[in-house]
């Protein structure tokens, strides 16, 4: 009977432990797929095969090569009520470990940056917009704020216009 | 008692039948009367049926208990293995938790890439870590206030003897044009 009980406890406790969720993998898993919303997800996978491409930013290759994941979660500009999943993800990320970066507020709204932690290692910076509609973005990997920041300076103007022309994978 | 009733009560004894009280009766009437022929037998066997148990040697107690001992002691030895073999079990099955929660837990749908060609993933790496670097920019612009602040002093400091060498210069410039002027020499001295 002791013998049981020992197994069941441990099993609780494992199953309780492993099935902790980060708020930001609870935000995706509720509004990703939904109507109004649009998700990205650019998997480690895939960003394997990025940091073999060839640059001639090596800053900017390098910084790819210590990203394991982006996911990007937007509410769309056709949903009639903005569900502001932001701040509610703002409130549980405090609570979760995660430590505010910065705050940037500009014409659309405030864009607030959080930052995971893990051995004086930014695990993950999480972007998330405000305003009328709100934004969600997730990196995940060994990440080098000094990098990040330094990118605006070299991406052109005109590599941002080329996006246009990407046509997003529909939403199943 | 009589010899009938001996013998009756002597087959009840070899069918094992016999109480104690019954066993000792007969024990008395073989042992302490003079007997029936019929019955040689039954006395011979009677009185040479218990065998002499001998007394405890020495240490023999000593002995007895190291043996039980040694038997608690391996019970003991068993018990804690038991609960070594079980918190081994636990952390086992914590550790496979943790490497099979891959495994384990449903990847939920969109965790699947969004772009299949590398070079459109990357385009829109480039476009998010644009947009991430831009915001991060704009933020830490502030700073960059702060920092100009802290060249500040350095620069007035150049500028201030820039101004003094330029000063000077000018001062020097002055006093040469005047020497050189003749006119303006004798403006002086008609003033006077």
């Amino acid at each position: 009977m002791k013998k049981v009980l020992i197994f069941a406890v441990l099993l609780l406790v494992s199953v309780s432990a492993l099935s902790q969720k980060s708020p930001v993998d609870d935000v995706f898993d509720r509004y990703s797929g939904k109507d109004g919303f649009t998700t990205v997800y650019i998997s480690s996978k895939m960003f394997s095969i990025l940091s073999g491409m060839d640059s001639e930013d090596k800053d900017f290759q390098n910084l790819v090569s210590r990203i394991k994941t982006i996911r990007i979660l937007s509410e769309n500009d056709s949903i009639i009520k903005p569900t502001g999943f932001g701040l509610e993800l703002l409130r549980k990320l405090s609570s979760a470990g995660y430590e505010d970066l910065m705050l940037v507020k500009n014409e659309s709204g405030e864009v607030r940056f959080m930052i995971l932690e893990v051995k004086g290692r930014i695990a993950e910076l999480v972007m998330v917009s405000g305003g009328k509609n709100s934004s969600l973005v997730s990196i995940i990997g060994d990440l080098d704020l000094k990098t990040i920041a330094s990118i605006s300076d070299k991406t052109g103007i005109e590599e941002l216009r080329d996006l246009d022309k990407v046509e997003k994978k529909p939403e199943d | 008692m009589d010899q009938k009733e001996i013998r009756e009560l002597l087959d009840k004894y070899y069918d094992g039948a016999t109480t104690e009280t019954e066993e000792l009766f007969l024990l008395d009437y073989l042992s302490c009367h003079d007997v029936p022929e019929e019955f040689a037998s039954d006395k011979d066997w009677f009185l040479n049926r218990t065998p002499e148990v001998p007394w405890p040697s020495e240490n023999f107690n000593r002995r007895l208990l190291s043996v039980t001992y040694s038997d608690n002691e391996k019970r003991g030895k068993k018990r804690s293995m038991t609960w070594s073999y079980g918190i081994a079990a636990g952390f086992m099955l914590l550790i496979a938790g943790y490497i099979g929660k891959d495994y384990l837990t449903i990847k939920p749908s969109y965790m699947k890439d969004t772009y299949t060609d590398p070079e459109l993933a990357m385009a829109e790496v480039r476009r998010v870590l644009g947009e991430v670097s831009g915001n991060i920019t704009k933020g830490s612009e502030p700073l960059s206030d702060m920092r100009a602040l802290g060249i500040a002093p350095a620069a007035i400091s150049t500028f201030t003897r820039a101004a003094k060498t330029a000063r000077e210069s000018l001062g020097k410039i002055n006093d040469a044009t005047e020497k050189s002027s003749p006119d303006k020499g004798n403006y002086a001295t008609e003033k006077q």
